[in-house]
């Protein structure tokens, strides 16, 4: 579609968000192209050209994933559910699989946290 | 072509094995069963692992799809972390593939390694092997480590599960593969495979946020053709699809989903 000249209506598709890099598609290929790099590229293109993102739950996940880096050098689980959902104004569906999550252990209270937090401000210094 | 892991020797090895272990974030706040069954199964095999000190998130699938500076550095980090002459050990496929690109993406560029040097004060360890736990299966032989275990899972039906741990994107496509290696393992031990067809679907990841109708939908397919085919468990390699079949499946009596650590510290009794 990119050579096609239609590199506007590519930054604009549900495909690019939904690809999560299992890496089938580029295992399987001849050409050996690595496609979910292509979409990472396409993501920051997308986010940098300000275009409207077709599947904006996928990338509240991933600033919420990201934001909890920045805050502990790990991600918690729980923080990032709870954050996801207020931000969505959805809090109740969902509750029952959270619930279970909790109850097999899944979903720790409290966050694991790096010790040196200088080292992951320095990398996360511009965001 | 550089590699990162090397071949390792037949038979078994003369010192104890040891390793600096990557947990990762799935393992350490999520993964608790895998996590307990991996060091109680290591102890056991007489392993020694250390758990690589103030280790951060590898980025996981967050960090390479929006923000390309975190993507790089946070993997980088942790390998500056990784003590000199021993092999790092990580358990989970998605880590993995993060530390592994960042290691073979410095090696094979000279700018990048500059800037790997320059932000963290210290040179770039060309000869740090980074494996994953399976690996330990290529150089321990179970039976022969511990004769007792012969039978052990005796008439027990598994479906082994991998995910999309065996898929590799074209950079790493000379690494070593651990294709069959959770079959490899338990038939010595007496189990029974089974083969359904689903063993390479990916489970949906973290789509089971924003997207669980389609995390559902492939979890109940995986869990149900493993069903049909005969098999009374699941043995999964990742604690991301472990996550994912056990709270996505909405199936009346699905099968139990174990980790291949759990089903391996049962049989050795761990």
């Amino acid at each position: 579609m990119i050579q096609l000249g239609l590199a506007e209506e590519v930054l604009k598709t549900s495909a690019i968000w939904v690809c999560v890099g299992c890496n089938t598609c580029s295992s399987a290929c001849p050409m050996a192209i690595d496609i979910p790099a292509l979409m990472d590229g396409l993501r920051h293109a997308a986010l940098e050209k300000g275009v409207e993102i077709p599947e904006p739950d996928i990338l509240n996940f991933h600033r919420e994933v990201l934001n909890t880096v920045k805050k502990y050098g790990r991600t918690h689980k729980l923080e990032i559910m709870m954050r996801y959902k207020l931000k969505k104004m959805d809090i109740f569906s969902d509750m029952g699989v959270g619930l279970k999550m909790l109850k097999k252990r899944k979903l720790d209270l409290t966050p694991s946290k790096v010790k040196d937090k200088k080292a992951i401000d320095k990398i996360f210094q511009n965001t | 072509m550089t590699r990162s892991s090397r071949t390792p020797d037949s038979g078994l090895p003369a010192d104890r094995l040891n390793f600096s272990f990557f947990p990762g974030c799935s393992l350490k706040a999520s993964g608790h069963e895998n996590t307990l069954s991996l060091l109680k199964f290591c102890e056991s095999m007489d392993i020694e692992l250390i758990e690589l000190d103030d280790w951060n998130c590898c980025g996981s699938s967050s960090a390479h799809s929006i923000d390309k500076r975190s993507a790089k550095y946070l993997p980088m980090r942790n390998l500056s972390l990784a003590p000199r002459g021993i092999p790092l050990l990580i358990a989970c496929p998605s880590c993995l593939l993060r530390l592994k690109s960042s290691f073979l993406s410095i090696k094979a560029d000279p700018a990048l390694r500059q800037d790997y040097e320059a932000f963290f004060g210290k040179p770039f360890d060309d000869e740090l092997e980074i494996i994953h736990f399976f690996e330990i299966f290529n150089r321990v032989h179970l039976k022969d480590h511990r004769e007792d275990l012969a039978g052990k899972l005796k008439g027990i039906r598994v479906a082994p599960y991998y995910g999309c741990m065996l898929f590799m994107p074209p950079g790493l496509r000379f690494e070593k593969s651990h294709a069959g290696i959770i079959e490899k393992s338990l038939k010595p031990l007496g189990a029974e495979i089974v083969y359904f067809g689903y063993a390479h679907r990916c489970c949906g990841t973290y789509l089971s946020v924003a997207k669980p109708d389609v995390a559902r939908k492939v979890v109940n397919e995986i869990i149900s053709k493993a069903m049909e085919a005969g098999a009374e468990c699941l043995v999964t390699a990742c604690s991301m699809c472990h996550l994912n079949l056990e709270i996505r499946c909405t199936l009346d009596n699905p099968i139990p989903v174990l980790h291949f650590s759990e089903l391996l510290s049962l049989a050795l009794g761990a």
